[in-house]
């Protein structure tokens, strides 16, 4: 019975790490792969073969599992990096198919029949003989696992890997690398699917491709989505329904055949029946989780109101450098939406971007903010040329943009839309202090008490714990405007930014943008109200058809009667 | 020689089935934007509803067939009526219906396997199947003429249906722009409901064909899956022209990866033929038309 028990909770142990190891995948950064159970095999094979066939111990074995699956999905996700998630899922579902075709098809893995007497593990040399050690070795492995991340999920990085989840181009657009972080993440998880195959390898000493193949992933994919996406624990209920449910048909007597398809059957049905009638799973709760939680803010000195409502601090190094484009043009099939546009945008104003519907307007600034190539011409940062940088890298530089549409990132709290403007880059690396203390470092805790400073300034302090999407209009127009000028940077194009707003909305938007310029950015914005031209910008851009067709000070063109016929329609 | 000709004989057949297979998904992708896994369970619920009335019922061969055809097409419906609509009225993501799909797709499978068994059922030989003719070292058979035949003349038929006919010039309008589509006045969910009615049928043609040639197994559908997804890859997702091409050079591919290399190594030339395509050119060997999901 012991013997029994010990095997149950060791397999127990090895599926709560194939379930948290998707779970981060899938559950945090919202990617899919179908490739856990080859990976998992992997790491089996790998460890395996390594102790029985080369004498490794099982410690340096693990790491080399861990290792070969991280080296593989690293190949896989930066193969698919340029291209939308779906490939991803393409690129693992292949895989999963020929890797284990291969691995039943060769002669060193024991082919059809398996690989047959694995070693017991050892740790350095002492060898675990009962089950109950090598149940307790699993044990402490996924526990290990499981502390590992939560530290993970808690860090800058798991909230960047929440945002992308979130929404993947907003992430882009305040200077996240989601591509690297996408990568980053994948090869995580598959490489701790490979250290529940090694730990499954000494566990269990006969395996065969059986184990892993697509029944394998759709398994752990059903036990992570029935436990609960994003939910930290949602693995040990999942893992304990996928494992009971075999045992409990084991009492049936049932031919082998048939416990097979019973069981594919079931979870395929359990994981339809979650995804269409309780997506959240087992542990989830019925509203969408929040994101990875903020630290504790240092508890701030009471301060004259006049610090509280000060704006943000002067912009760094902005230098004066000047964001134009030259004789920049896209075509889309046949329609040419930006023709020829030169353009210099002057640090310390507000420029106006003007002109009747389908101008270009929004096709300029997805050229200057880098969402778009042109087809001919050039974008200039300085004296850096900058037309081929992405979106991100724009801006980390320092050019970031708004959207029509706010995306903000509406599962997670208000302050923690801040706090992933106010994260550098490098402190959203996967090895920093960052991940080892789950956020709470001191850094971590400026920020937030960095980001709870601007909540006031914004006038929203006392929602910094409500969902953003859970915001009134004008308070995520607000919160948008935070998030952008929490990046500090020095260059800040605006699509509508008051669209919708009623006049002491907007008042609030247009003293954060006089703020903002007062220090030394360069502000641009599209805007379909001309009082509000007149009131914030110096200089005025007319487009029409994609053309450039006038500039100048803002009470030059907005008196135009020729502009203002041709912007009214006449 | 004659054997590399053999081998590019077939892998240009049953390349031709991977394109009739991957035109169904390539039409719902386009229009739904949904990568339709689940269109390996149609494929098997034909072939599964022609062995059982062919060789358990005696039923003639082509009355068999058109049921099929009707059976592929109930089954398209329900999984878009069942699974695809609510999770689209819940507004989910992208990757949920990927996943509800395999769901549908390995539920289906099981549920054939506790019905029938994993035993290959073969449908019985018959005259008509098994004429041959040789055309110098080639030997060209019923199956290949039918394949042949079938593959293009879906082909054809789709490219009208998308071209000349008002459900179908409202598939590629849905596709385009859902909203503005909307606006115009077609009505989405019915839209919705007639592609996975055009491309279900079509997926039967290969169950049919498949299942007169090969015996019937649960896994077929999967194995089919992982081609036509490889071809839509390749072709350029959402492509109609691209499934074909994709399905004819991964076929070719894979047949001819064994004339060098042992056979096991056929499933992995394609994943990594796939792989080499992602990282050279994603967006395949023609228009790209899949939407970020």
């Amino acid at each position: 019975m012991s013997f029994y028990l010990s095997n149950l909770v060791a397999l127990l142990a090895i599926f709560v790490i194939l379930g948290m190891s998707f779970n981060l995948l899938m559950g945090n950064a919202g990617l899919f792969s179908i490739a856990h159970g080859a990976f998992f095999g992997l790491g089996a094979y790998t460890t395996g073969l390594l102790m029985r066939d080369h004498g490794w111990g099982f410690v340096p074995a693990v790491l080399a599992s861990c290792a070969l699956c991280a080296v593989v999905s690293t190949a896989l996700g930066a193969a698919a990096r340029r291209v939308t998630d779906v490939y991803l899922v393409i690129l693992t579902l292949a895989f999963q198919v020929g890797a284990i075709e291969v691995i039943r098809n060769s002669e060193t893995t024991g082919g059809a029949g398996g690989l047959v007497g694995i070693p017991r593990p050892d740790i350095f040399g002492a060898v675990l003989v009962t089950p109950v050690q090598v149940a307790a070795l699993a044990v402490v492995l996924c526990l290990l696992v499981a502390a590992v991340l939560r530290a993970v999920v808690r860090s800058p990085f798991g909230r960047t890997l929440a945002a992308l989840r979130e929404d993947e181009l907003a992430a882009r657009s305040l200077g996240k690398a989601t591509p690297i972080a996408k990568i980053k993440v994948f090869a995580v998880s598959s490489a701790l699917a490979g250290v529940a195959g090694a730990l499954f390898a000494v566990q269990v000493r006969y395996i065969s491709t059986a184990d892993f193949g697509l029944d394998r992933s759709i398994e752990i994919l059903s036990l992570t989505i029935i436990g609960g996406l994003a939910v930290w624990w949602g693995p040990f209920v999942g893992a304990a329904v996928v494992l009971l449910v075999p045992e409990a048909l084991t009492y049936l007597a049932l031919p082998d055949t048939l416990v097979g398809a019973i069981k594919g059957f079931a979870f395929s049905l359990l994981l339809l029946a979650f995804l269409l009638f309780r997506p959240q799973g087992i542990a989830g709760r019925r509203r969408r989780k929040a994101g990875p939680p903020a630290p504790e803010a240092a508890p701030v000195v009471p301060r004259p109101r006049e610090a509280a409502d000060a704006p943000p601090p002067p912009v760094e190094g902005s230098g004066g450098r000047v964001l134009r484009c030259e004789d920049v043009s896209i075509g889309f099939g046949g329609l040419k939406a930006v023709d020829g546009v030169t353009l210099t945008l002057r640090p310390g104003s507000i420029t106006g971007l003007v002109g009747p519907n389908g101008a270009g307007k929004t096709t300029l600034f997805n050229l200057l903010s880098g969402l778009l190539e042109p087809d001919t011409g050039r974008v200039y940062y300085g004296d850096r040329d900058v037309t081929r940088s992405s979106l991100d890298s724009r801006a980390r530089r320092g050019i970031v943009r708004s959207f029509q549409e706010m995306r903000l990132f509406d599962g997670m709290t208000v302050r923690q839309n801040l706090l992933l403007s106010l994260t550098p880059k490098r402190d959203e690396r996967l090895l920093t202090v960052g991940v080892l203390l789950g956020g709470r470092h001191a850094a971590e805790r400026a920020r937030a008490a960095r980001a709870d400073e601007m909540l006031s300034y914004l006038g929203i302090a006392h929602q910094a714990d409500t969902l953003a999407g859970d915001l009134s209009y004008a308070e995520q127009k607000l919160l948008m405007m935070g998030r952008l000028l929490a990046t500090r940077a020095d260059c800040y194009l605006l699509d509508e930014p008051m669209s919708g707003l009623d006049d002491a909305g907007r008042e609030r938007i247009l003293t954060l943008l006089r703020d903002t310029v007062a220090q030394g950015a360069t502000i641009c914005l599209v805007e379909h109200s001309l009082d509000v031209i007149r009131k914030v910008c110096s200089w005025v851009v007319f487009l029409a058809d994609g053309k450039l067709v006038k500039e100048g000070p803002t009470d030059e063109i907005t008196g135009d009667r020729e502009l203002a016929a041709m912007y009214f329609g006449s | 020689m004659a054997l590399f000709l053999q081998l590019a004989q077939n892998g240009a057949i049953i390349g031709l089935l991977y394109g009739l297979f991957a035109y169904g998904m390539s039409l719902i992708i386009s229009t739904t934007g949904v990568l339709h896994f689940a269109h390996g369970f149609t494929l098997v619920g034909a072939a599964y509803t022609f062995w059982w009335l062919y060789q358990g019922h005696g039923i003639h061969p082509v009355l068999a067939a058109v049921v099929a055809l009707a059976a592929a097409a109930a089954i398209g419906v329900v999984i878009e009526l069942g699974v695809y609509r609510p999770l689209r009225r819940r507004n989910a993501g992208g990757m949920v219906f990927l996943v509800a799909s395999l769901a549908v797709l390995t539920l289906g499978q099981n549920l054939l396997v506790l019905l029938f068994g994993t035993d290959p059922k073969p449908t019985p030989p018959s005259a008509f199947m098994s004429w041959t003719v040789h055309a110098g070292p080639l030997v060209i058979r019923t199956f290949d003429v039918l394949v042949v035949a079938a593959s293009l003349g879906a082909f054809a038929g789709l490219y009208l249906l998308q071209t000349r006919t008002a459900v179908g010039l409202s598939f590629r309008a849905v596709g385009d722009n859902p909203e503005r589509a909307e606006t115009l006045g077609i009505r989405l969910q019915r839209t919705y409901v007639w592609v996975f009615v055009a491309g279900s049928v079509v997926a039967a043609l290969p169950a049919v064909l498949l299942a007169v040639q090969n015996p019937v197994t649960p896994s077929m559908g999967f194995d089919l899956l992982v081609k036509a997804v490889i071809a839509l890859v390749i072709g350029g997702v959402g492509s109609m022209p691209g499934a074909l091409l994709g399905g004819v050079l991964i076929g070719l591919v894979e047949s001819l990866a064994v004339y060098k290399l042992p056979t096991q190594w056929a499933e992995f030339t394609l994943f990594a033929v796939l792989f080499l395509f992602v990282v050279v050119r994603p967006n395949g060997l023609s228009r790209n038309a899949l939407r970020s999901a």
